[in-house]
């Protein structure tokens, strides 16, 4: 139990990161004439004393707690790796996470009003989709389709130094998890490198310390798995 | 021989084409950077894109066809793809209308009648300025509902009996069993419950339309726009009991759902609804519409003329808005909700103690409401911006008769189109319009209005399409 909340904790660190580097990359002047990303129009850089300053631009945005909660249904695609509909009891926890803690999700798309505690509650609702992910095998079947990932139940041949204990083994791990849950791109942005690499940091972060199990194996893809889902790529928009 | 030996023009040529295949190469190299930085900036906007229409990340093959239809300047083509995405409709456009749906503006509610015309209307392409006057409703296809359903053993739900119920020789399957506790239905995989409920077995006529299972259990499905089916709401009325039967004359899209009843014809004076269909729809609350010109002949019994004993108080406050807001909300007289019903009675008003002649005794000289009819006092003064025009569906600018013909007259107006280009701008670019995109968009709100005959491929040339508005509006900022 306090390796799990250890876990988070890093997480939450990680995830707040993340999202502090996408805003920064999201300022204006990231995208180009008629495509950058303006302020709401009353923060930001830009100024005020032009009223013309935001024009032909879009504001960064954060998603809503559905628009959070649809998005991570579809970005894990549990529905569609496990067969079953989210109605069903294996996503009870998520259901009631959400159901539950919806009033603590962003209300609404104004980035200005995100605050932490909306963060955690976001970081917390990715932990129990990807808890499904984790321990579902009919979901990892799917979701590390061949790669070694798809069995993490012996202890010995599976425990996180076995698996995760080559750097071409971790890269590959982040590679399948991001181009799951953030979909795979069309041309290769630098915002993916540099989340690779976060995250293959995180990846040996969690392995320090960690038991000499399958179970251990499986919390470190949850811990990886809930960082990239509750990340800004996700939940900015 | 060596290159020191070499004719002084030959090395100069060398010197020359060397820099020349080392300043193409470096041209080269920066040409594709540029590329690749302009391939990156449209993906980004791509994906972007996507997630403001849905709500959700984009799958490859849609990145893919959005990044190329960007990169040709294709924006609108880039919008339509997305929302082929079923969660543009049951997410951005859902979450969206929801918040108009109940007083307290929360877009967490359940889907319900309201928001389920607003949806299907939008999926099917039909004339969005309906959803004011329209008689129409939309509720599950016919497949989808576990109608008719009825058991002769209660402990043995496998085993229904089919219940028709023809009525005015038309078979109609919205209707359920009669005990809503027992979950029976629900027993069925992947459909839903009926909009009706039998609420009297011993007699067919006590159908009634009291709760919102129906749009909860539609809700549970994934692909919920798509089962969607247009009914007739004066059809489908004509099958509740007396006073849930609604005339002709005060069918009117989403004024008069069950939805709008619970939440503005509940308790009240039934101005609410007139305040809320201006607000969401016009975009316009009562500050922006306040006139003191406007006569006050229409003010009801229960404004005070001398609020805290100061009639120049009543002539400057409540009167700017009361004016407007009482003359057109007579249009509601009719209707009320009791026990989760709306309910609808043509003689409510021969009752002293109608709802709406509560503290009557106030200023007993004021109006009194005797029909459903409304007048339009805001016609001239400052709320002549309002561009009024006369009903393509029939009616008048002055006055009318029911809820139909005042849902007619505001969608008529540019407001209406207004409005909503505003509103679809904040949704995709999450800011106000500036000055200038602001004049653009009440251009764009006149092309709404006609339709954009270059969407034709997309089936949302007609006019007020909203897909063909979302389409258009995303090129201002994207």
């Amino acid at each position: 139990m306090k390796a799990i909340k250890n876990t988070r904790l890093q997480l939450v660190s990680v995830c707040l990161l993340s999202l502090a580097w996408l805003a920064v990359a999201c300022q204006p002047g990231g995208y180009g004439l008629n495509t950058e990303v303006a302020g709401s129009g009353i923060d930001s850089g830009i100024p005020t004393d032009d009223p013309e300053a935001s024009y032909g631009k879009t504001a960064l945005g954060v998603k809503n707690f559905l628009q959070i909660y649809e998005s991570m249904w579809t970005a894990t695609k549990l529905e569609q790796y496990s067969g079953l509909p989210r109605s069903n009891a294996t996503f009870n926890a998520i259901r009631n996470f959400y159901t539950s803690n919806k009033a603590t999700l962003p209300s609404n798309n104004e980035v200005s009003s995100f605050s932490s505690s909306q963060m955690l509650a976001v970081t917390n609702l990715s932990w129990e989709f990807c808890d499904r992910i984790g321990e579902l095998t009919a979901v990892r079947t799917q979701f590390f389709a061949g790669t070694s990932f798809v069995d993490i139940s012996n202890n010995t041949t599976h425990q996180p130094s076995a698996l995760l204990g080559t750097p071409a083994k971790r890269s590959e791990m982040v590679t399948v998890m991001l181009n799951q849950l953030w979909g795979e791109e069309v041309v290769q942005s630098p915002g993916r490198t540099s989340a690779e690499s976060e995250l293959n940091d995180l990846t040996l972060d969690l392995m320090t310390g960690a038991a000499a199990s399958a179970q251990a194996t499986r919390d470190i893809l949850k811990g990886v798995c809930t960082a990239a889902l509750s990340s800004a790529a996700v939940n900015l928009f | 021989m060596g290159s020191r030996n070499l004719p002084k023009n030959l090395k100069l040529s060398l010197s020359l084409s060397i820099g020349l295949v080392a300043a193409t190469f470096i041209m080269g190299a920066a040409k594709l950077h540029a590329q690749n930085a302009d391939s990156i900036r449209h993906q980004e906007q791509a994906s972007r894109l996507y997630q403001r229409l849905t709500g959700v990340l984009p799958s490859r093959p849609a990145l893919e066809e959005m990044t190329s239809l960007i990169a040709a300047g294709n924006v609108p083509g880039a919008s339509f793809r997305a929302m082929e995405d079923l969660n543009f409709y049951k997410v951005t456009l859902y979450n969206m209308f929801s918040a108009y749906s109940n007083v307290t503006e929360n877009s967490d509610t359940p889907l319900s009648d309201y928001t389920a015309l607003v949806v299907g209307l939008i999926y099917n392409n039909q004339n969005f300025d309906r959803v004011l006057y329209g008689d129409i409703l939309y509720t599950s296809n016919d497949a989808t509902m576990t109608y008719n359903l009825s058991f002769n053993n209660p402990s043995d739900p496998a085993n229904p009996t089919i219940l028709p119920v023809n009525r005015a020789g038309a078979f109609f399957p919205l209707v359920r069993d009669a005990q809503p506790d027992l979950d029976f239905n629900r027993s069925i995989v992947g459909k839903v419950r009926p909009l009706f409920r039998l609420a009297n077995p011993a007699n067919g006529a006590d159908i009634r339309y009291d709760d919102n299972v129906h749009f909860s259990d539609l809700q549970s499905l994934n692909d919920w726009p798509a089962l969607l089916e247009e009914r007739q709401q004066s059809l489908v009325y004509s099958h509740l009991r007396t006073d849930g039967q609604v005339s002709a004359e005060d069918i009117s899209g989403i004024l008069t759902t069950r939805q709008t009843a619970s939440e503005f014809f509940n308790m009240g004076t039934n101005r609410r609804a007139f305040r809320f269909a201006s607000k969401t729809f016009l975009c316009r609350d009562m500050e922006q519409l306040h006139d003191s010109s406007a006569p006050d002949l229409r003010v009801r019994q229960d404004v005070d003329r001398s609020p805290g004993g100061d009639s120049r108080a009543f002539q400057a406050k409540c009167s700017g808005c009361h004016s407007g807001m009482d003359a057109f909300a007579g249009a509601f007289s009719f209707f009320d909700f009791n026990d989760g019903r709306m309910t609808y009675n043509r003689n409510a008003l021969n009752n002293p103690n109608n709802k709406q002649f509560r503290q009557a005794n106030i200023f007993p000289d004021g109006y009194r409401l005797t029909n459903n009819s409304w007048m339009n006092f805001w016609n001239r003064g400052p709320n002549l911006a309002l561009g009024w025009r006369t009903p393509q569906v029939g009616g008048s600018i002055e006055s009318g008769v029911g809820a139909r013909s005042l849902g007619a007259l505001l969608a008529s107006t540019e407001a209406f189109g207004n409005c909503m280009a505003e509103k679809t701008f904040k949704r995709i670019c999450f800011r106000p319009p500036t000055p200038n995109e602001s004049t653009e968009l009440a251009a764009l709100a006149r092309q709404f209005e006609n339709g954009w005959t270059s969407f034709s491929s997309e089936n949302a040339s007609n006019p007020y399409n909203m897909r063909a508005l979302f389409a258009k509006v995303s090129d201002m900022c994207f």
